[in-house]
């Protein structure tokens, strides 16, 4: 919309380039030519980022199929599908929030590594899906973003006794035996799966 | 370099046209939802943005002493 009053502008001005003589025609120009068109390209970078961490937009890509899948695996031990299923993270943003960085520009890091995804796609070599890695481990501060502080976090026993140690991630969330199965793409043919009702 | 002003309003028209269609790719790509958009947001339609209002900025600067010129004649 604001995108496309700008363009009306514009196109008044190309249509009418007598306009800009007077002084009032410089300032509209001004406005069509320079302040509108930054605004709103503004404006529209800011809607690519928020699309860009939909769950859909992560799954656009080929390579992704097999992660989107494995969050409707019907088994409580799969960590991704459960937190999916259960809402304990935005469906709309699941892939987005569990990875991305809750620290200082954080998101903007997670968005560098989409770009270089998005090489990595079209210029580069894809991996599969199965030999797809983080870059580091995973930092139990994410984890910990949403469920430190929760009745259910805290009424577990294990989690209090070595609260100090996942906090330091001395002990991973993830590989250390405890909620070490995640999205685990390998294994998916062998999986059952849920349907959520429309 | 000094712009007449019919030079100015030729360059302020081409830098219209350039940010009209870096503005259109940017609306194409908010539609086409691919991570490819975003790439093409930020190089052809930002790249177009910034070059017109290069263009523009530079016909403003250039035909700053031109629109005075127009006013005399018997400088040109």
């Amino acid at each position: 919309m604001f995108l496309g009053i700008c363009c009306v502008l514009i196109a008044i001005v190309i249509a009418r380039p007598s306009l800009t003589a007077s002084r009032e025609g410089k300032i509209f120009t001004f406005l069509a030519f320079f302040v509108l068109p930054v605004a709103s390209s503004v404006f529209a970078a800011s809607q690519h980022v928020e699309r860009s961490k939909r769950t859909a937009f992560c799954l656009t890509c080929h390579i992704m199929e097999p992660y989107g899948r494995s969050l409707l695996v019907d088994d409580r031990n799969y960590l991704a599908a459960q937190h999916f299923q259960n809402h304990r993270i935005p469906v709309e943003e699941a892939c987005f929030t569990c990875h991305t960085d809750y620290a200082l520009y954080g998101d903007v890091r997670a968005k560098f590594r989409g770009l270089r995804h998005i090489y990595i796609q079209y210029l580069g070599t894809p991996p599969s899906p199965e030999s797809i890695k983080l870059y580091s481990p995973y930092n139990n501060r994410e984890c910990l973003h949403c469920h430190l502080g929760a009745r259910s976090f805290q009424s577990n026993e294990i989690h209090t006794a070595i609260l100090d140690s996942l906090k330091s991630n001395e002990v991973s969330c993830l590989t250390s035996g405890c909620h070490d199965v995640v999205h685990n793409v390998g294994t998916l043919g062998k999986m059952k799966f849920w349907s959520p009702q429309p | 370099m000094k712009l007449s002003h019919m030079g100015v309003q030729r360059a302020m028209q081409f830098s219209g046209v350039l940010i009209l269609v870096g503005l259109l790719t940017e609306i194409v790509t908010l539609v086409w939802e691919k991570p490819l958009a975003f790439l093409v947001f930020v190089g052809i339609g930002g790249g177009l943005v910034i070059a017109g209002i290069l263009v523009y900025l530079y016909s403003l600067v250039a035909g700053g002493s031109g629109t005075s010129a127009s006013t005399h004649p018997s400088r040109d």
